[in-house]
């Protein structure tokens, strides 16, 4: 909007100038003129920026410049249609339409100038080829573009699958790393516990201690005493049993914590629901744990 | 034209609706000096606090990294003394958060967000001092206030609420960003969606897009000071949505979905035939500290480590309309008994 006012603007200038220093008739008239063109094509912009507005502000340019032509006597005045042509870039269609009707004035400075000035003609042709050879470029340019960003589309997809495939490793360390901690006896299980709940997806884990006849539990599910009868040794994933009743859960995977056939607890862990990755997770942790009870 | 405007004309603009303001400021603290045992240490990040503290003492305790364990084993003895961190990242600093030491000293602070404002203060040093025995820290700090604008709208009819929470960042982000914008045309889509097929039955919808995301979601916290909880069934966060790599976050600081909600989810994502996977959240957020009892369902993209720093060239429309029908698809069917 700034840059369209600022172009109506100079031509104005000009030919208040002109007004000024010339000898021109109905000078008054004409000062009133030039500013009904600023408010109206101000008017018509503020409607917004479609392709009918521009090209009825296209019309009404020309109409204004070829009346400038006539008051002022000055042909080289309709060359001031040619900045507009930088709204009409965009597709060689409205360049076409742009070059036919910017002719007009051209061609009615020529019949002020009474057939005598014909220098901006080839100027003017000139010019627009110049515009066409920058609208060819511009083309040139805008495919690039378009490749380059369905490539950055392409790359960017890939970048985020190849992150959730490092992300799977990540999980692994950080179990791992605490893992360690735990056989190397710097923390205790139960630290383990809630350290290994916090990379889970779990809904809560329940930790029955034979050793110590105590029972804790992180998250939602609590503890009921019930609950070891229904468990047996291992690694199990248990849908639609009676520990699931007691947990109100629809997943819980069980693991012992036994040596040579003697179980010291159990550790139940809830979900809602699990997929493979979890569960390849839990046997990672499942193996800890075994390392751990019996060392 | 700031963030603030464009979300204000673009929303008018868009779909001609009410939309209502909300200005607040809030005081912090930016650390101007600082001395360890009286000798001056060179700042290297500028976070802010949100307490002002004069001189810091206590115990000192030297760990590699944090593990969550803390929380339950030495919560208590790391709430009264000094941390030295080799290096603080996204994941620590939820614990950081949780675990309130004194303070942090840290070699190396490697953070994928802009974080500006912190309840702890957290210093980069280049070595720790060689004496720990006799710490002494002094902070010299000075107030500032800091503004931020809220805006919601409220989409349907009913007395009940449920929100759709955008968290932004006037003070960092940009139009042109890639996780503000990606988000924003998903909220937008929802809109329209709600505008043009169907309002949500039985409850209302309250769009809420809310400043300082960065500055630990104080937009967030203003406007949920001023609301009854009770009315609110629950609410949707866009934040970091439509970006790709989607999981739906089950606990960050809490569990963000009751058990009963957590089903039904599962259930509306079968039927849809969407698959999305079940995550803990593993980036700093504290949306659901301060939200409280209040269910929060998040479809977060995660991971995605350039997210916070990429242009929105990068947006795709693909994702955007699959985060937005997945989420419509929630808002519009998790409560259907209510109608």
């Amino acid at each position: 909007m700034a840059f369209d006012l600022l172009i109506r603007i100079i031509i104005v200038l000009t030919t208040l100038f002109l007004i000024l220093y010339e000898n021109v008739d109905y000078k008054i008239p004409f000062l009133v003129l030039n500013l009904f063109y600023l408010s109206s094509i101000f008017l018509i912009l503020s409607f917004g920026r479609g392709k009918f507005i521009q090209f009825f502000t296209l019309v009404i340019d020309i109409i204004f410049i070829s009346i400038f032509v006539y008051l002022t006597s000055y042909p080289e005045v309709s060359l001031f249609v040619l900045p507009f042509a930088i709204r009409f870039l965009e597709n060689i269609k409205s360049l076409i339409i742009f070059s036919v009707f910017s002719f007009f004035p051209i061609l009615f400075g020529v019949y002020i100038s009474g057939f005598a000035e014909f220098t901006f003609i080839p100027f003017y042709f000139a010019f627009l080829l110049s515009l066409f050879g920058f609208h060819i470029k511009l083309k040139n340019e805008r495919e690039v573009i378009n490749s380059i960003k369905n490539s950055m589309e392409e790359i960017y997809k890939q970048n985020l699958k190849l992150q959730g495939d490092t992300e799977k490793l990540k999980r692994y360390k950080y179990i791992n790393d605490i893992s360690v901690l735990l056989l190397d006896r710097k923390i205790n299980i139960n630290s383990y516990l809630v350290g290994i709940s916090e990379f889970l997806t779990n809904k809560g884990i329940v930790f029955f201690d034979f050793k110590l006849k105590r029972c804790l539990s992180v998250g939602e599910i609590e503890c009921v005493k019930e609950i070891p009868q229904y468990l047996t040794s291992g690694f199990n994933i248990l849908k639609d049993t009676k520990v699931n009743e007691l947990t109100n859960t629809d997943v819980i995977v069980s693991l012992s914590i036994e040596c040579e056939n003697h179980i010291h607890g159990f550790i139940l862990i809830g979900y809602e629901d699990i997929n493979e990755d979890e569960i390849e997770l839990l046997k990672t942790i499942y193996a800890t744990i075994r390392a751990y009870s019996c060392s | 034209m700031n963030i603030s405007e464009y979300i204000q004309f673009d929303l008018e603009k868009s779909f001609g609706l009410k939309i209502n303001r909300e200005i607040f400021s809030e005081k912090v603290f930016e650390l101007k000096k600082l001395y360890i045992n009286e000798r001056k240490i060179h700042l290297e990040n500028d976070i802010k606090i949100t307490k002002q503290t004069g001189f810091i003492e206590g115990e000192i305790i030297k760990e590699k990294a944090i593990f969550p364990f803390m929380c339950g084993e030495k919560e208590k003895i790391i709430k009264n003394s000094i941390l030295f961190l080799e290096k603080v990242d996204e994941l620590d600093l939820k614990y950081i958060y949780m675990l309130k030491p004194k303070c942090v000293l840290t070699k190396e602070f490697s953070l994928n967000q802009k974080i500006k404002l912190f309840n702890i203060p957290i210093f980069n040093v280049k070595k720790f001092p060689e004496k720990t025995e006799d710490i002494k820290i002094e902070l010299k700090t000075k107030g500032k206030e800091i503004h931020g604008t809220n805006f919601y709208i409220d989409i349907g009819y009913g007395n009940y609420f449920f929100y759709l929470i955008l968290p932004y960042d006037s003070k960092i982000q940009k139009i042109e960003d890639l996780n503000f914008l990606g988000s924003y045309r998903v909220l937008k889509e929802i809109i329209r969606r709600l505008l043009k097929v169907s309002y949500t039955k039985g409850y209302r919808v309250r769009v809420l897009i809310c400043d300082l995301k960065n500055h630990l979601n104080i937009g967030l916290k203003k406007h949920f000071e001023n609301i009854n909880i009770s009315r609110v069934l629950g609410a949707l966060n866009l934040q970091d949505t439509g970006l790709g790599n989607e999981k739906l976050i089950v606990k960050n600081i809490r569990y963000l979905l009751d058990r009963d909600m957590e089903k039904r989810i599962i259930k509306i994502l079968d039927k849809l035939g969407v698959k999305v996977e079940r995550y803990p959240m593993r980036e700093f957020s504290n949306v659901d500290e301060i939200v409280q009892d209040i269910p929060i369902v998040w479809f977060y993209s995660y991971p995605n480590t350039n997210k916070n720093s990429l242009h929105s060239a990068f947006l795709n429309r693909e994702f955007i309309n699959h985060s937005a029908f997945v989420n419509f698809s929630i808002l519009k069917n998790l409560y259907r008994e209510i109608e």
